[in-house]
C-alpha cells in the first residue's frame, strides 16, 4: 500500500466527493490560488474551477452562515475555517442555525455541512491559533465532531461527513498534516461513531483523541519493554460516540487513561469518565481513572512552555506506570 | 428529658454487664415490657425489656462493650416528648459534634473490581489486606485471599459472648494465679460399689437419677466443709475461709464451659444434692441459668472420667482457691482405680495442707463409710 500524508489524504478525499458528487463544493479564506493556510486544497481551484472551490471574504459568520443556506438549499458545502480559534466568529451560525434547524423544522430541513477546520498547538502560533476547543461542540446536540489521528483514518471520515445529512465539524491537527501513514488507492469509507483500537493490550486502555493517539501509541511503545501492555483506542468520532469498543476494552484491561490536548477543565476526558463510571465498565475498574489533559491556561508563545502544556509522551507513560503499580 | 436507661443488676454480686445485642435501632418506637437488649453477665445472656414506652432516642453502649452497674446505656424519648424534641434538633445536633467521637468503623478502600470480586465471592473486604499505592484493596488482592482460603479452610469464629467471658477469665486466672496440680490414685471398688447401690435407690426416694459426679460430690463437700482453707476465695488482699459449702460443677454445654454453683451444698442430703445437681446441669446446657446460678463458688468439681480421661490439670476458677479434676475409673491389681488431680492457688495455701486435704478425700472415696465418723 502507498503511504501518503494527512494533508493529501484531505485533499484526496475532497476531490473524490467534488467528482462523486457536483452538489459537493468548498468554501473558505485563501483555499483557491493559495491551496489554503496549510495547502490541504492545493491544485483543486485548478481543476474545479472558482464556482466549486470558492475564495471567501476574511469573515468566519459569513462562511458558516453561506455554507448553511447552501446546505439548506440542497448544495453539500464543505467550510474552512483557517483556524479552529476563529470558529468563534461563526459560533451563532453553526451553534444556533445550522446546529438547530433540522430539529426546529422537524425533520423537514437538513444541514448537511461539513466545517474541516486545523486545532492544536506545537506550532509557536500562541494562544489565539493553538486551542483545542473541540469539546465546546461535543457539547451542543445537533452537531457531529470528527477528529482523525492518522491519514487513513482522516480521509475515509472525511468523506462519511461530506455524505451525512447533518453538519459536522471535522478538526484536523496541524501537526499531523505532514505525517504519513498508509492509504489505500481505492475508494472506502469510515463510518461515523466507530471507534478504532490503535493497539492491542492487556494491562490498562488509553483513549486518546487527535495528536494524543500518536503519543499514545509511542508510550505504549515505550510500556511494553517494562512489560505493560497498553491498549490504544481512538474513538475517531467524538459524536457520535461509540462507547462499546471503550466500555468493553476497559472491562478487558480494568484500567483506564484519558488523554487530550484540549484543557483539562470542562474536557473531553470528563465525559469519557463520566462514561465508564456509569457503564458496567466501573465494576472492572482495578484503580481510578485519570486525565491526562492540556493545562488549564492559555496555550504560551515560548516553545518550553507550549510544550509543558500539553500532554507529552513522557506525560503519559508517568501516568501509566502508576496506574499500573 | 428523655428517660435515662441505666445498666441494670441482674443479680446480687452483678458489678458489670456486656451489651451484647441491641434489639432496637435507634429511632425505632420500643413498648414497656419488649424486649430491648441482651446483656452478658458472667457467661449468662440476659433479655433486658423496656422499663418505659418511647422512642429509643440514643444507645450509649455500643454491642460488646462492658458498663457498670446503674451506668446509662440508652436514652429513650417518652411520648409527650417527641413533640419537643423536633423543635430541638438544632442544640441537639450541635452538642452531638462536640462530644468525642466513638472508634467507627472504617470504611474499606477498594476499588470496584476488587468489590465486586469479593461480592461474588461472598468475601469480606476488612479481612483482605490491600496493596495498592493508597493502601487500596484491588483485584488481585482478593483473588490471593480467595486461593489463600482455598488452600486452608477457615472457619472463623469471632470471640464474642460466652466464649468471650471464657477467654477472658481463663487468662486471667492462668496467667495470675500460681497453679500446683497434686495427683493421686484413690482405689475406687468400695465406691463404685456404692454407687450402683445406692442408684436404685435414690431414684426411689428423691425422683431422681444419681450420677458418679454427684456421688463424688456428695463425699467431696463432706470433705470440704472440714478444710475451710480450701474451701475458700482469695479477693483482693483477704483469703476468705468459708465452712459453708458452694459447690460449681463444671458443664460441657454447647454454648462452652459453664460452671453452675450449688449453693449450701453441705447441708444437703444425697437425693437433694443430686436432684439440684441434675436440674443445674440441665439448666446450663439448655442456656438457662441466670447469673446468679454461676456466682459464689468456694471451691470447683470437674470430673472428665466419662470422656475417658486419666487425669488433668484443672485450670482453678477465679477467685475460687482450688478445683478438683476426676479422671475415668481404671481397673488393674484387681481394683478399681480413681485417678485425682487438685489445683491449688499457691498464694493462699501450701502444698503440704492441700496434699493433706486431697489424702483426706482419697481415704474418703475408698472407704465412704468413714464420711460417717
Amino acid at each position: 500500500m502507498r503511504e501518503i500524508t494527512y494533508k493529501e489524504a484531505i485533499r484526496e478525499a475532497l476531490r473524490e466527493e467534488l467528482l462523486r458528487d457536483e452538489r459537493v463544493f468548498l468554501l473558505g479564506e485563501d483555499i483557491g490560488v493559495y491551496g489554503g493556510a496549510f495547502g490541504v486544497t492545493l491544485g483543486l481551484v485548478e481543476e474545479f474551477g472558482e464556482e466549486r472551490i470558492k475564495d471567501t471574504p476574511i469573515s468566519e459568520a459569513a462562511i458558516i452562515g453561506a455554507a448553511t443556506g447552501a446546505a439548506l438549499m440542497g448544495m453539500r458545502p464543505v467550510a474552512e475555517i483557517m483556524f479552529s480559534d476563529f470558529i468563534t466568529l461563526g459560533m451563532d451560525q453553526l451553534v444556533n442555525q445550522a446546529a438547530k434547524i433540522r430539529y426546529m423544522f422537524g425533520g423537514k430541513a437538513k444541514v448537511p455541512l461539513v466545517v474541516r477546520t486545523p486545532l492544536g498547538s506545537g506550532t509557536g502560533a500562541a494562544a489565539q491559533h493553538s486551542q483545542s476547543l473541540e469539546n465546546w461542540f461535543v457539547h451542543v446536540p445537533g452537531l457531529k465532531v470528527v477528529m482523525p489521528s492518522n491519514a487513513y483514518d482522516a480521509k475515509g471520515l472525511l468523506k462519511s461527513a461530506i455524505r451525512d445529512d447533518n453538519p459536522v465539524v471535522f478538526f484536523e491537527h496541524k501537526l499531523l498534516y505532514n505525517t504519513k501513514g498508509l492509504v489505500p488507492e481505492e475508494e472506502y469509507l469510515i463510518p461515523l461513531g466507530q471507534a478504532d483500537i490503535k493497539r492491542q493490550g492487556k494491562h490498562i486502555t488509553i483513549i486518546a483523541t487527535g495528536i494524543m493517539v500518536s503519543r499514545s501509541l509511542e508510550a505504549a511503545h515505550i510500556l511494553s519493554k517494562e512489560g505493560v501492555e497498553v491498549e490504544v483506542v481512538d474513538p475517531r468520532t467524538l459524536v457520535p460516540l461509540d462507547k462499546e469498543t471503550i466500555i468493553n476494552s476497559v472491562k478487558k484491561t480494568g484500567r483506564a487513561l484519558v488523554v487530550h490536548e484540549g484543557c483539562q477543565r470542562g474536557g473531553f476526558g470528563g465525559e469519557i469518565v463520566g462514561l465508564l463510571c456509569e457503564s458496567e465498565a466501573f465494576y472492572y475498574l482495578d484503580a481510578p481513572i485519570w486525565r491526562v489533559a492540556g493545562k488549564n491556561i492559555p496555550i504560551p508563545y515560548n516553545r518550553r512552555l507550549e510544550s509543558a502544556a500539553v500532554p507529552q509522551v513522557q506525560d503519559i507513560v508517568a501516568a501509566v506506570r502508576r496506574l499500573v503499580a | 428529658m428523655p428517660f435515662v436507661m441505666t445498666m441494670p443488676k441482674l443479680g446480687m454480686t452483678m458489678e458489670e454487664g456486656t451489651i451484647h445485642k441491641w434489639w432496637k435501632n435507634v429511632g425505632e418506637e420500643v413498648r414497656q415490657g419488649e424486649i430491648l437488649l441482651e446483656i452478658l453477665t458472667d457467661k449468662v445472656n440476659m433479655e433486658v425489656e423496656a422499663p418505659v414506652s418511647g422512642i429509643l432516642k440514643e444507645i450509649k453502649a455500643q454491642e460488646g462493650e462492658v458498663v457498670k452497674v446503674e451506668e446509662p446505656i440508652a436514652l429513650i424519648l417518652l411520648p409527650d416528648e417527641k413533640q419537643e424534641e423536633a423543635f430541638n434538633l438544632e442544640p441537639q445536633k450541635a452538642k452531638e459534634e462536640i462530644e468525642p467521637q466513638k472508634v467507627k468503623e472504617e470504611k474499606v478502600k477498594a476499588t470496584p473490581a476488587a468489590r465486586y470480586i469479593a461480592q461474588q465471592a461472598g468475601i469480606d473486604l476488612r479481612e483482605v489486606q490491600g496493596s495498592g499505592p493508597a493502601g487500596e484493596i484491588r483485584k488481585k488482592d482478593v483473588e490471593d485471599f480467595i486461593s489463600d482460603r482455598g488452600a486452608m479452610e477457615v472457619d472463623l469464629v469471632p470471640l464474642t459472648g460466652v466464649r468471650k467471658v471464657i477467654a477472658d477469665k481463663m487468662l486471667a486466672s492462668y496467667t495470675s494465679i500460681p497453679h500446683v496440680t497434686l495427683v493421686t490414685e484413690a482405689k475406687a471398688s468400695e465406691l463404685v460399689n456404692l454407687w450402683i447401690k445406692l442408684k436404685p435407690i435414690v431414684e426411689q426416694i428423691a425422683s431422681t437419677k444419681l450420677s458418679f459426679t454427684s456421688l463424688l460430690a456428695y463425699f467431696l463437700i463432706k470433705v470440704l466443709s472440714k478444710y475451710p482453707y480450701i474451701n475458700a476465695r482469695l479477693e483482693g488482699d483477704s483469703i476468705k475461709r468459708y465452712k459453708e459449702v458452694n459447690l460449681g460443677i463444671a458443664v460441657d454445654t454447647p454454648e462452652g464451659l459453664l460452671v453452675p454453683v450449688i449453693k449450701k451444698a453441705d447441708r444437703m442430703g444425697l437425693g437433694e444434692l443430686a436432684k439440684a445437681i441434675e436440674e443445674k446441669v440441665y439448666k446450663a446446657r439448655e442456656g438457662r441459668l441466670i447469673p446468679e446460678d454461676l456466682t459464689g463458688g468456694t471451691f470447683t468439681l470437674s470430673n472428665l472420667g466419662m470422656f475417658d480421661i486419666d487425669f488433668f490439670t484443672p485450670i482453678i476458677n477465679k477467685p475460687e482457691v482450688g478445683i478438683l479434676g476426676v479422671g475415668r475409673i481404671r481397673e488393674f491389681s484387681g481394683q478399681k482405680w480413681l485417678t485425682l488431680s487438685l489445683s491449688f492457688d499457691h498464694r493462699a495455701l501450701d502444698g503440704g495442707p492441700a496434699a493433706r486435704f486431697l489424702k483426706a478425700l482419697k481415704e474418703v472415696l475408698e472407704d465412704p463409710i468413714k464420711v460417717i465418723i
